[in-house]
């Protein structure tokens, strides 16, 4: 309740009306997108929506009834930010999404602390190897480390919030990375 | 100057009231990992390896830009402080080229130093190895920028000390550099007075004096802090 008038949001992704909206805080998530937005175009599913950019979080479809406050979008580990939300379907690929978020940090980092200027490129490394099918479990903890020190060690809030949409993705959405992991790990012993 | 009293891990220890957490620290024989740091400059807080638990903060403070407050209770060697700093000093492994076999500041290198000292035994992450360039123009100094881990000791010694601002960073992110004038090479850089001030200050061999060959680097990088005493104070 301490979020107070109305809101502007930027909808776009997977959507059937994108565009500048503005709605009163409170307003749910799902009457935004599945009532203003008119659902996806094709009538799949919505997977969830990213809010915030960058620095925001991911929101499975099970939580689309949080209402869009300020409180309540951290609550579920995203942020409410400039006003962005993409629409996602069945179709998005989660881990993809995280590494594009990370691909902006990275580019963006001004480079004076080391966690976020060497451990945003060491990320979205990470992220890569992921989604390529070529990573391993001790990669994920690896990136699941980095997430950690990034945000306790950063000095600005660029870095300490690079990891919002990994961790976010991981919380509801670990499968899809999983998934990608290379099961056992091969030692060629033969010389390359 | 008042006194303040604090407690580090658990020590009661007395402070002068415009101390930092870091002069605290070091002066009861508290150590606490520096890189960017160095006596005699200004502090930036940029290498994150000083970062403290104080309680009553959810965040981790740089001690070498916190003030000692009366009754800080910090801790500086939790479990969770030592794994981050490993984790720092890895990933300065892993940016750039820092091969210590070739290095001419073998052996009396800051960086070296605190691989030791967090017990740095292999680097998890993947070496970066990117391009990065020699700049041997000037006469007397040189700069490896793959030893070079962005501490900005060189760009403050020479703005705050000599005054001449020769140093300064271009660039963003992982691929920033330090730069002499407007990124022209060093030895064409008309600010420079080739005092040698960035060369003690450097942590690594990055700068270094022109035939020196390999582990024979060895500077004093205290004798900033002199210069800065001798003339604040008008020996």
């Amino acid at each position: 309740e301490r979020s107070k008038g109305t809101k502007v949001f930027a909808l776009t992704g997977k959507v059937r009306n994108t565009g500048l909206i503005e709605v009163p805080m409170g307003m749910t998530i799902r009457e935004i997108v599945e009532e203003l937005g008119g659902g996806t175009p094709d009538g799949t599913p919505v997977k969830g929506v990213q809010t915030g950019g960058p620095s925001g979080g991911c929101i499975p479809e099970a939580l689309f009834d949080t209402p869009v406050d300020y409180e309540s979008l951290a609550e579920v580990g995203s942020i409410m930010g400039s006003g962005g939300m993409v629409v996602m379907d069945a179709t998005t690929n989660m881990v993809e999404i995280a590494r594009f978020y990370m691909e902006f940090c990275m580019d963006e980092s001004c480079g004076k602390c080391i966690p976020c200027r060497t451990g945003t490129v060491q990320m979205y490394r990470l992220l890569s190897k992921i989604s390529a099918g070529q990573a391993t479990a001790a990669d994920l903890a690896t990136l699941e480390q980095l997430c950690h020190l990034l945000r306790e060690t950063s000095l600005c809030g660029l870095g300490q919030s690079a990891p919002n949409p990994v961790q976010s993705t991981l919380r509801y959405f670990r499968e899809e990375y999983e998934r990608l992991l290379r099961k056992r790990v091969t030692i060629n012993l033969t010389s390359r | 100057m008042a006194a303040r009293t604090l407690t580090i891990n658990g020590t009661l220890i007395s402070a002068r009231s415009n101390e930092t957490v870091l002069e605290a620290a070091r002066e009861a024989g508290i150590s606490i990992p520096t890189l960017c740091h160095l006596d005699g400059l200004s502090e930036v807080g940029a290498c994150r390896l000083c970062l403290v638990e104080i309680a009553g903060s959810p965040k981790l403070q740089p001690a070498c830009h916190t003030t000692v407050t009366e009754g800080m209770e910090v801790q500086t060697d939790t479990p969770r402080l030592k794994a981050h700093r490993r984790a720092i000093v890895e990933l300065l492994f892993a940016e750039r080229n820092h091969i210590c076999a070739v290095c001419v500041a073998s052996g009396h290198c800051e960086l070296q130093q605190l691989a030791v000292d967090v017990g740095m035994s292999h680097v998890r992450y993947e070496y970066l190895s990117p391009d990065c360039s020699v700049d041997i123009s000037h006469a007397r100094f040189g700069i490896d920028h793959n030893r070079c881990v962005l501490c900005t000791r060189c760009v403050r010694a020479c703005d705050e000390v000599e005054g001449v601002h020769t140093w300064d960073l271009a660039g963003r992110g992982t691929n920033a550099r330090v730069i002499t004038d407007l990124n022209v090479p060093w030895g064409e850089a008309t600010s420079c007075t080739s005092c040698g001030k960035c060369l003690l200050a450097c942590p690594t061999g990055a700068i270094f004096s022109r035939g020196s060959t390999v582990a024979e680097l060895e500077r004093d990088a205290s004798r900033i802090a002199t210069i800065v005493a001798a003339r604040n104070e008008r020996w």
